[in-house]
């Protein structure tokens, strides 16, 4: 009983960082450059599961050369995601019994193997539509790159391309903060820039500097965000030079959020919510039945 | 409480900043010189619940954390300075100027503001002025015998003075550039005024060092794009629509858990 209230609980917990996530994502449907999140969620069980078995695999596989981090369990299919993170937000709680192979686990009892959902955030770098600005110093990324600029924390990334010059004609963004250059920061002299489909910003046919486009493998990983449309590495992998992502001079990328899925995942959301409170009053009244049942 | 009910809030707060912003660009659809605002959005912070990386087990990582957002703010407010279009007017006090340059005005204060509007006027005293007054720098004064003025594109001022044959110059007009003019600060009236974030002014003769060479006779419409700033104000509209039905969601969540534990 106690285990199954305690289900419940973690279930509206859930809900409630999913509206979280979805107001911050509407929140920002104008801000430019930005990147959505998701939650999924994954049944508590399955986690543990999903740890023992890696341990069991490592220890069997001493040598590493054989294990791989992909296997299919219950918990990773929902910790690799796939590419459409609108359907993530919602459904996929594994909360009941789940027909695992396992053998490790037969010998723990059934009620030790029922218990609640636990939420993960995940990024959605998928790209957001590109809107005509016409305005010099507006860039666009299309592809998978980030432009590096600096920080007083050090240095940071961002798909937000609505550049500007401070008071010495040097590339920065709305935040102040320096753009990154191949060489350093990029002066720029008075004068109509342009900025080629490379990065290379020029003014008058004089290249002032390059700008530096940055790739991760896995940004989902290597990236977490820190709010200014910039995201910080996590130190899990180191930036590559984006070769594959074009500049689109004049143009910028809007928020990735989708209104429609955001609305359509606030919605399922809230009947989840309902459905769970209502199976605590449930519950509850079964266990006064009880009680009531054992006066007599 | 959730933190949604806040977040969606802070929501709603940009898209009324947004809506403002557009209402001020169109009732300037139609002012001369002006230069159409865009507001720029970020996201405020994020919690982090879970970092991404941290120990699950000893042997297992977390592959991704649980960070939530706390919403998003207007950071700032910056004036696109993209040409306006050019309309003839055959008033030879009018000018545009073709580049980047600003006329410079001397305001009754004695400082020096910077314009694009350049439709002009003559005052009591056949000073060149703005329609407000103030003066164009440095002064120009057109004689009151004077039957012509032509206004060169490298911003030489000359009139034809009756009973004279050969023109005479009367003022060299000096634009003004600045190395980031999305600094500059609004003063009204389509005037700005330099800020250390717009940098010093660069002062020179049109047609040089990039500042632009003067057109007479044709004045400098608004940047604003009406049909754009419709769409915008549509987006704008729906998307604060969308921000209180979040608040509808976190409200219906709390009345659930008050009934629950009524």
């Amino acid at each position: 009983m106690n285990i199954g209230l305690y289900s419940a609980y973690l279930g509206m917990r859930a809900r409630q960082q999913t509206l979280d996530v979805i107001a911050n994502n509407i929140a920002n449907a104008s801000t430019a450059g930005f990147k959505a999140d998701h939650l999924f969620y994954r049944s508590v069980e399955a986690a543990e599961l999903e740890a023992a078995r890696r341990a069991a695999a490592a220890q069997a596989n001493a040598d590493g050369a054989t294990s791989t981090p992909n296997a299919a369990t219950p918990g990773q299919a929902n910790t690799q995601p796939g590419t459409q993170p609108g359907t993530q937000a919602n459904g996929q709680v594994s909360a009941g019994t789940p027909a695992d192979p396992l053998t490790n686990d037969a010998e723990l009892k059934p009620q030790e193997r029922v218990f609640g959902v636990l939420a993960s955030g995940m990024m959605d770098f998928s790209p957001g539509s590109i809107h005509e600005t016409g305005r010099s110093l507006d860039v666009a990324l299309d592809g998978n790159g980030f432009l590096a600029v600096q920080t007083p924390r050090g240095e940071r990334y961002t798909r937000t391309g609505s550049l500007t010059l401070d008071a010495n004609g040097q590339l920065v963004t709305q935040s102040g903060n320096l753009v990154i250059g191949q060489g350093g920061p990029i002066t720029l002299p008075p004068g109509e820039a342009t900025i080629g489909e490379d990065g290379s910003v020029s003014v008058r046919g004089q290249v002032a500097g390059r700008l530096k486009i940055v790739r991760f493998n896995d940004p989902r990983a290597a990236l977490v965000k820190e709010g200014e449309t910039l995201f910080a590495s996590t130190g899990k992998e180191r930036p590559t030079e984006a070769t594959q992502t074009r500049i689109v001079q004049g143009a910028l990328e809007m928020s990735n959020v989708n209104a429609i899925g955001e609305m359509a995942a606030m919605m399922q959301n809230s009947r989840e919510f309902d459905s769970l409170e209502r199976s605590i009053t449930l519950m509850m009244s079964a266990r006064k039945t009880a009680a009531e049942i054992g006066r007599l | 409480m959730p933190r949604a009910l806040y977040t969606a809030a802070t929501g709603m707060q940009v898209q009324q900043h947004n809506v403002d912003n557009i209402a001020n660009n169109l009732a300037n659809a139609s002012t001369v010189g002006f230069k159409r605002v865009r507001l720029e959005f970020q996201d405020i912070l994020y919690q982090n619940l879970r970092t991404p990386g941290a120990s699950a087990t000893a042997s297992t990582s977390l592959p991704v954390g649980l960070q939530i957002g706390l919403g998003a703010r207007a950071i700032s407010s910056e004036r696109i300075f993209l040409q306006g279009d050019f309309h003839q007017t055959e008033n030879p006090l009018d000018m545009v100027v073709e580049g980047s340059g600003f006329f410079q005005v001397r305001q009754s204060s004695g400082e020096i503001a910077y314009t694009r509007a350049g439709s002009f006027h003559l005052n009591a005293q056949g000073q060149v002025v703005t329609a407000t007054g103030e003066a164009l720098e440095p002064a120009i004064t057109i004689p009151a015998q004077a039957t012509s003025v032509t206004i060169g594109t490298d911003g030489t001022v000359s009139v034809t003075l009756t009973g004279q044959a050969n023109a005479q110059t009367v003022g060299q007009i000096q634009l003004a550039a600045f190395s980031n003019p999305a600094g500059l600060e609004s003063l009204g009236r389509n005037l700005f005024k330099a800020t250390a974030a717009s940098g010093q002014a660069t002062v020179g003769s049109p047609d040089a060092q990039g500042l632009g060479r003067i057109n007479q006779g044709f004045v400098e419409g608004s940047n604003v794009n009406v049909v754009e700033e419709l769409v915008n104000m549509i987006s704008a509209q729906r998307i604060y629509e969308t921000n209180s039905k979040v608040i509808t969601a976190a409200d219906r969540m709390l009345g659930t858990i008050n009934q629950a534990v009524s």
